[in-house]
């Protein structure tokens, strides 16, 4: 790691104390919630997620003029305003593996598809990253060691 | 929406005021939530320790109406609403900043005491019966509010000579434990000073996990203490055999 690197990290850190104006973290937080809440929820729908990959860009668009007030020490709005940037990055992590998988074996409730499929049942959806971008991809489970197939097999 | 009054004490070590914040409080709320809800909306920079929100982590410990409490097992509906309701960090450690105290002096106390050391050969078959009484000890989440109320270490500041409820608590598990070897009471007598508590009960009063800690736990050493150093006749058998306790 250069010292370039470094001091970008530590100015990432400190640019929200310098903002004269922005937005309180727990602003974007409170709303980060009701977006998953709502729209990335249990029960959900293409719509719906669609919705809720662009409520998050406009929420990370948000997180960039995030402001900070107060000092370094045992401030638990700057701490929010760090810990948002990954909660953003799971989030649309999510976001993105849900609008691919549809349904299977009862593990995801898409109101658009009320069926189980199980070829879904035979792949995991997994995010990468592709650059500054997030790429998703299927990658099959691996078949059930033989012994185990028995074992679930017996009745 | 009713609302109540929260005056939170804001400051660091060089000092501080109380500041008055008014909350919305809705049913089933507890002090720690109308703490988070002044972050969200006045203070985003108030200091407040916390993780689990259950009462089992032991982090959001504070003087709330002035009486040791967790902040998360504290039902705002439990509080009278007429008057502001005083949240002061906890006073005998010192502040780092609004509710947040150093606490790290009872990490250095625990280090002074022997870990759990089974006699050598023993066999490790317990009956449930010998272990219920150090399964209390063992609920202890380490919040330090028996610390924190303490009079030996928060009037009187013996931190140097005194361990405090919470470390008689984890002696006492020790040295009542079927498979335990070693003695623990001249550390106590000496170094701990388990002499100094006049038990008044207070830490017992406000365990949050309702340990009994006077009656179950210091009573008990300071008997054990009483016999290894303060038994006239056992002294002279001593003094005869040449042994120590």
């Amino acid at each position: 790691m250069d010292a370039g690197q470094i001091a970008d990290a530590a100015r990432e850190m400190l640019d929200p104390f310098a903002r004269p104006a922005g937005e309180s973290p727990y602003a974007i937080h409170h709303d980060l919630q009701e977006t998953m809440q709502n729209l990335v929820g249990i029960f959900r729908s293409a719509e719906d997620l669609k919705r809720g990959l662009a409520e998050i860009d406009k929420l990370k668009e948000r997180h960039a003029r995030v402001r900070v007030e107060g000092s370094r020490l045992f401030n638990p709005g700057w701490h929010l305003a760090r810990d948002l940037k990954s909660m953003l990055t799971v989030s649309e992590a999510v976001a993105k593996a849900r609008s691919r998988g549809r349904r299977a074996a009862a593990l995801t409730s898409r109101i658009d598809y009320p069926k189980l499929d199980p070829a879904w049942g035979k792949s995991n959806n997994v995010v990468a990253r592709d650059g500054e971008a997030m790429k998703l991809f299927q990658r099959p489970i691996p078949e059930m060691p033989a012994d185990l197939a028995a074992l679930v097999a017996q009745k | 929406m009713a609302e109540a009054t929260l005056r939170v004490f804001r400051g660091g070590p060089e000092g501080g005021q109380a500041v008055d914040y008014s909350v919305p409080v809705a049913p089933g709320m507890v002090v720690l939530d109308a703490l988070h809800s002044i972050q969200a909306h006045q203070a985003p920079d108030l200091a407040v320790r916390w993780n689990c929100k259950a009462g089992k982590c032991g982090s959001c410990s504070a003087e709330v109406n002035g009486r040791p409490r967790l902040t998360c097992k504290t039902r705002m509906d439990s509080l009278p609403r007429d008057k502001p309701i005083t949240v002061n960090p906890m006073k005998t450690f010192p502040i780092i900043k609004d509710l947040v105290t150093d606490v790290s002096w009872n990490y250095e106390v625990n280090r002074k005491i022997p870990p759990f050391t089974p006699r050598p050969g023993v066999e490790w078959k317990m009956q449930q019966s010998d272990l219920d009484r150090v399964q209390e000890f063992r609920k202890c989440i380490e919040c330090f509010l028996c610390q924190d109320v303490c009079h030996v270490l928060r009037d009187h500041d013996k931190k140097a000579q005194f361990a405090g409820p919470r470390f008689f608590v984890r002696v006492a598990g020790l040295e009542m434990h079927p498979l335990d070897g070693v003695s623990r009471t001249g550390l106590l007598k000496d170094t701990l000073g388990l002499g100094l508590c006049n038990i008044t009960k207070c830490c017992t009063e406000v365990c949050p996990e309702d340990i009994h800690i006077t009656d179950n736990a210091i009573i008990p050493l300071k008997e054990r203490v009483v016999d290894d150093f303060y038994d006239p006749l056992a002294w002279l058998l001593r003094k005869l055999r040449r042994t120590r306790p």
